[in-house]
């Protein structure tokens, strides 16, 4: 009897769940339509106040969750490191990380992102780890291009070569002589402005359409990433 | 040991077993020495070998033996006197006085076999056979007791023959069979042997023939027609010698006057000219021992050699029976005679015109079938009711004869059962014997009834009277006539008194011409009886003559096939295809008339499957390449189950010495310029379009510009856009222009503090009031786009804390919109971000300039912006700066860092070269050894 009762109750808990779960999913997605359509119409009828205030209001909305989406990132990078502190192995590096993040979130709390001490630590440490990266990639880059035509010596790897090779000699003179004419006033800039400017606007042409298609996804329902599929 | 194989079963048996131990089939067929032999089959056209049969007794037709056993045991009974029909008048009258018939005179033994004391010893045809009596077992049961009939016949002639006077030389015994039949009532006596088939003349008997005329049509199988004639047979001495050859010799030594006898009253038709001489192949009974009374006068060359045979085993004249008294049936032929014919016998109706010399116990069983319907012929309508019992094919044989006239009302009539012998009826000889006969009768052609082995015997054509192209031969003389027999009869027949009867027989017909009864008798008859050519038969018997008992018992040779068995043989040409297999198989038939033969009967693997099916084994027979294709599959299989092995695919091996020299080399390159403080590179005087006119705008600001400074890249590219951007923010710096600093970036207000701190330090903006850092600017776009259109509202106070929107005398208390700002420069490494930024500020921007120092990898991307116009001026990366350094003349640090830039790219560019071409070269090699390993 009890288990039956029990059974009853679970099934009753589990459709009193799916209900919620139905009814938050069409919540959620009320709510995610209704602010893009209130954005949207804030865009298109400034003159109507209640719409620009809302949207407004909706934007402010949207820097602080984003803010403290930033928030929320750096406590799980804290919790994600902290759990891999069991690990001995892969310890020593997560106690690298916790520690600096603890200190430079104590000292920002402390003493303000501005303080000198702050610019010391983003000026001693973060500038120069950052750049050093940068300049590895240097290196690797041309590493890379070698190897690129040991490994596979077809046209477009030869097409790929030669025109980083073309863009180097325009961009930066050569020692002693300065500037390589040919190349740095006519064919740097018409590759870096017809071929790569066209590729470039393709891109963002493809860029923006993606985003306004997401955009009215989002807002007929069919994407939901806030929940459910 | 040879094991012999069942040729029923294919079972092996052990070699001297007759019967087979599995299934009971003969392994030795009972023809062992026949077939041992090489008994070829015989081919078309070839003339069979004279074989004796005296083995192949027990091998003959069920039917043979059959009538052989009614002949032992008596059934077979020679026909009645009245039975008999009369003699055909065709018959000469001269031989008739001459010729005995051995028919007639057979009828007469049989019916005085108890009176006649005197047994002929060799005077009748089948006289050979006596002579090798001490052989008797070689000669077939049958043909002795042919024979014995034969000589019963004889006595009985014999007897009767001394009550009439002996005829002339040229005495027919048709025309004395004729006198009998008119004197007895005719006794139907044929002997007509059932193995011969079908009497050739049948073919031409009508349907309506009359009695008289059937029973007169018929004598030529019963001899003791014409021989009881008393006028036509001569009498012959009581020594009992009643074989009508001898008489025949006697005749032949009497003086050819006397020949012709006197035509008895009984004989009111007329002798035609060609009855006069009897036919040859009668004539053959004619022959008299040569050697003693008459030598054959006759050219040798028409003596056959089966007649010289016969003429051999001929007593001496002395022991001539005397023609004469041979009355009545003659048993022995009867009892030869086949039952179809015994049926047709027995609805002859001129029984009566056929005298009763012998009881009709003795006659064949066909005859005696037929003989109570046989009236008597003077009784008897002309269109007596003889069809019922004859066969359907004889019946319209005659009636065809009837329908083209070539019959007489009374050959019509005579076209019987036995009317099928025309020429016997039309023979002189027994015409006188027979009222029925008319000389039209000679006329009576029978040819459509006669194979052509018939009309080709010269006997016949003797005796084609009744065809006017054929001249009437005189009567030949008892000399002629056993020449001339002794060319047509068969060598084989030498001897056999029964194929002496049907010689005579066939001779009568001589002049038929064939017609569709012969076609149906053809049938029947053996190719020996059909292949039998006269000038064969005279060319084989001469040899024969002069050489007494060289005839009939020479061909009887024990364990010999006779050559009408050798007929019945398989010929060649229709088994040649098979012939291989046939003769391996020793095919023995154990059932029906060819019971014993051998390899009769072609044994083609389609016609008969007794082949047992060869056994086949369980195990399964595969050849070496099955078993080849069989273990490929089984490889394929048991691949498939494992797991195929995955090349290793050649990682990359880095080459980490070439890494490091890379590295070593660029950071030394670039060190060397910097540490140096060199400036040998000079910086390009032609400054970009895009840097022009942001230098121009900067310039064209008004004194104090409040200008918002975006500081958005990331502390990697401090270098690069610090050195980029502190040229236009030095000049900034210089026109006094009023700095609001935010970012969308965690550090981009720490940037901005760390670039004023070091780079423009000089101007010392931390520490006035001319900046402001509005720091971090969170939401991205929307952030970005919410301070773009209220700055003040996004961003209310500095990092500090501070309210730099709503405190007086600060230079953003009037600042509201960012359209109120003098100017607007974005510092960006990113083309994503310098993307957001215009997008989202330039509409609030209005006719606010906007300027952007980006990196030189945001260019491709940004330039868009600032073709379109929604960008006013650009300076990119570090040749920007150093350009714009160069166009505001303030040398800085893009112009120190410009020689350490442009020795970096030139070993980028040299390594990029020569390592291109080294690894174009190693490539080239790769694939040069890996062709030259896979030939």
């Amino acid at each position: 009897m009890g288990a039956h009762h029990r059974h009853c109750g679970w099934r009753a808990i589990e459709t009193g769940g799916y209900f919620v779960r139905t009814i938050t999913t069409i919540f959620l997605a009320i709510i995610a339509i209704a602010s893009g359509v209130v954005v949207l119409l804030g865009y298109f009828l400034p003159a109507i106040p209640f719409l620009v205030n809302l949207r407004v209001a909706f934007l402010n909305w949207a820097m602080i969750l984003a803010a403290v989406a930033v928030f929320v990132g750096i406590f799980n990078l804290f919790s994600v490191h902290t759990q891999k502190l069991r690990n001995k192995n892969e310890a020593a590096y997560s106690v690298l990380l916790l520690v600096f993040l603890l200190g430079t979130f104590a000292l920002g709390l402390l003493l303000g992102p501005t303080s000198p001490a702050m610019n010391v630590v983003f000026t001693s440490i973060q500038i120069p780890v950052e750049t050093s990266l940068m300049a590895l990639l240097a290196v690797s880059l041309l590493y890379a291009t070698i190897r690129l035509l040991r490994w596979r010596a077809n046209f477009m790897s030869i097409t790929f070569i030669i025109t980083a090779l073309i863009i180097f000699l325009g961009t930066a003179p050569l020692p002693f002589i300065g500037p390589i004419p040919f190349f740095s006033d006519w064919l740097r800039p018409v590759i870096a402005q017809v071929p790569a400017a066209a590729g470039a606007r393709g891109i963002l042409l493809g860029v923006a359409l993606g985003t306004l298609m997401t955009g009215l996804r989002i807002l007929f329902g069919a994407d939901r990433p806030y929940g459910g599929k | 040991m040879a094991d012999v194989r069942c040729p029923m079963c294919s079972t092996l048996n052990p070699e001297g077993l007759d019967i087979c131990q599995f299934c009971g089939a003969r392994l030795t067929p009972l023809t062992t020495e026949i077939a041992a032999g090489n008994i070829e089959s015989i081919h078309p056209g070839e003339q069979p070998t004279k074989k004796s049969t005296a083995e192949l007794e027990h091998a003959l037709p069920d039917w043979l033996q059959e009538l052989r056993k009614k002949q032992e045991t008596g059934e077979l009974q020679a026909p009645k006197p009245s039975e008999v029909p009369a003699a055909p008048p065709a018959i000469p009258a001269s031989s008739a006085e001459t010729d005995e018939d051995f028919l007639s005179r057979l009828a007469i033994e049989s019916g005085q076999e108890d009176t006649t004391s005197a047994k002929p010893e060799s005077t009748d045809w089948l006289a050979g056979l006596s002579a090798s009596k001490e052989g008797e077992e070689d000669i077939p049961d049958w043909l002795l007791g042919v024979r014995k009939s034969v000589e019963e016949e004889t006595q009985a002639a014999q007897l009767s023959a001394a009550s009439q006077p002996a005829p002339d030389g040229n005495l027919d015994w048709f025309k004395r069979l004729q006198e009998d039949q008119k004197a007895a009532k005719g006794e139907v006596s044929s002997e007509w042997p059932s193995f011969y088939g079908e009497p050739p003349g049948f073919g031409k008997l009508a349907p309506d023939e009359t009695p008289s005329a059937k029973a007169e049509s018929a004598d030529w199988f019963m001899p003791g027609g014409g021989e009881k004639t008393p006028d036509a047979v001569e009498p012959t001495p009581s020594t009992g010698v009643t074989d009508w050859l001898k008489r025949l010799k006697a005749k032949e030594s009497q003086p050819a006057a006397a020949e012709p006898p006197a035509p008895t009253p009984a004989e009111a038709v007329p002798l035609p000219s060609s009855s006069e001489e009897p036919p040859n192949w009668l004539s053959f009974k004619q022959t008299t021992p040569p050697a003693t009374e008459a030598p054959a006068p006759a050219a040798p060359g028409e003596l056959p050699d089966w007649l010289s045979g016969f003429q051999a085993e001929q007593p001496p004249a002395a022991e001539f029976p005397a023609p004469a008294a041979t009355a009545g049936p003659v048993p022995v032929s009867s009892q030869a005679l086949p039952d179809w014919l015994l049926a047709a016998q027995a609805e002859q109706p001129a029984a009566s015109d056929i005298a009763p010399s012998q009881p009709s116990q003795e006659k064949p069983d066909w005859l005696t079938a037929f003989e109570p319907d046989q009236p008597p012929a003077e009784s008897v309508p002309a269109k007596a009711t003889s069809d019922q019992g004859l066969p359907d094919w004889l019946v319209a044989a005659a009636a065809g004869a009837v329908a083209a006239g070539e019959l007489t009302p009374k050959e019509e009539k005579a076209l019987d059962l036995t009317g099928g012998f025309g020429e016997v009826v039309a023979s002189p000889a027994a015409q006188p014997a027979s009222q029925a006969f008319t000389p039209s009768s000679e006329t009576f052609s029978l040819d459509e009834g006669v194979p052509d082995w018939l009309s080709e015997l010269p006997g016949a054509q003797k005796h084609a009277g009744a065809a006017p192209q054929q001249p009437v031969a005189p009567a030949p003389t008892a000399a002629e006539k056993p020449a001339a027999e002794k060319s047509e009869i068969p060598d084989w027949l030498v001897g056999a008194t029964a194929s002496a009867t049907a010689a005579k027989a066939a001779s009568v017909f001589t002049e038929q011409s064939p017609t569709a009864g012969e076609e149906a008798l053809a049938m029947e008859m053996p190719d020996w009886l059909s292949s039998v050519k006269p000038a064969e038969a005279s060319a084989a018997a001469l040899p024969a003559q002069g050489e007494p008992g060289a005839g009939a018992p020479e061909s009887l040779t024990p364990g010999e096939l006779p050559s009408w068995v050798q007929a019945m043989r398989p010929v060649e040409a229709v088994i040649s295809e098979t012939a291989g297999d046939v003769d391996d198989e020793q095919f023995i038939e154990s059932q029906g008339p060819l019971a014993g033969f051998q390899n009769v009967l072609p044994f083609v693997p389609g016609l008969i499957a007794i082949r047992r099916p060869a056994p086949y084994s369980s195990k399964l027979k595969v050849n070496t390449g099955q078993q080849n294709n069989a273990a490929l599959l089984e490889g394929l299989l048991s691949i498939e189950s494992d797991a195929a092995r995955v090349k290793p695919e050649s990682s990359l091996r880095y080459n980490r010495f070439l890494r490091w020299m890379i590295a070593m080399l660029l950071i030394v390159m670039v060190a060397i310029p910097i540490v140096l403080g060199s400036q040998f590179t000079p910086v390009n005087p032609l400054f970009p379009p895009d840097l022009m006119a942001a230098e121009k705008i900067i310039t064209d600001l008004p004194a104090d510009p409040n200008v918002l400074v975006v500081f958005d890249y990331e502390p990697a590219f401090s270098g690069e856009m610090g050195t980029a951007s502190a040229p236009v923010l030095d000049q900034l710096m210089a026109k006094g222009a009023d700095l609001t600093v935010v970012t969308s970036l965690p550090t981009g207000s720490v940037q901005a503090n760390q670039l004023l701190a070091t780079i423009l330090r000089s101007y010392n903006y931390l520490a006035g009031n001319k900046y402001v850092n509005l720091g971090y600017l969170p939401g991205g776009a929307a952030g970005i786009y919410n301070f773009a259109t209220n700055p003040s509202g996004t961003i209310s106070t500095d990092v500090k804390g501070n309210q730099v929107w709503s405190t007086p005398g600060s230079f953003l208390s009037d600042t509201r919109q960012l359209s109120d700002f003098d100017a607007m420069l974005i510092l960006v490494d990113s083309s994503e971000t310098a993307r957001v930024w215009i997008e989202q500020s330039r509409l609030p921007l209005g006719t606010t300039p906007l300027l952007m120092v980006i990196s030189a990898q945001a260019e491709p991307m940004v330039r868009p912006y600032y073709d379109s116009g929604q960008v006013q001026g650009m300076v990119t990366g570090l040749a920007g700066g150093a350009s714009y350094e160069l166009r505001t003349g303030k040398p800085g640090m893009g112009r120190n860092y410009w020689d350490a830039f442009a020795v970096a790219f030139f070993v980028a560019e040299v390594i990029v070269v020569v390592g291109g071409i080294w690894a174009l070269f190693a490539a080239w090699q790769s694939r040069r050894a890996r062709k030259e390993e896979e030939a």
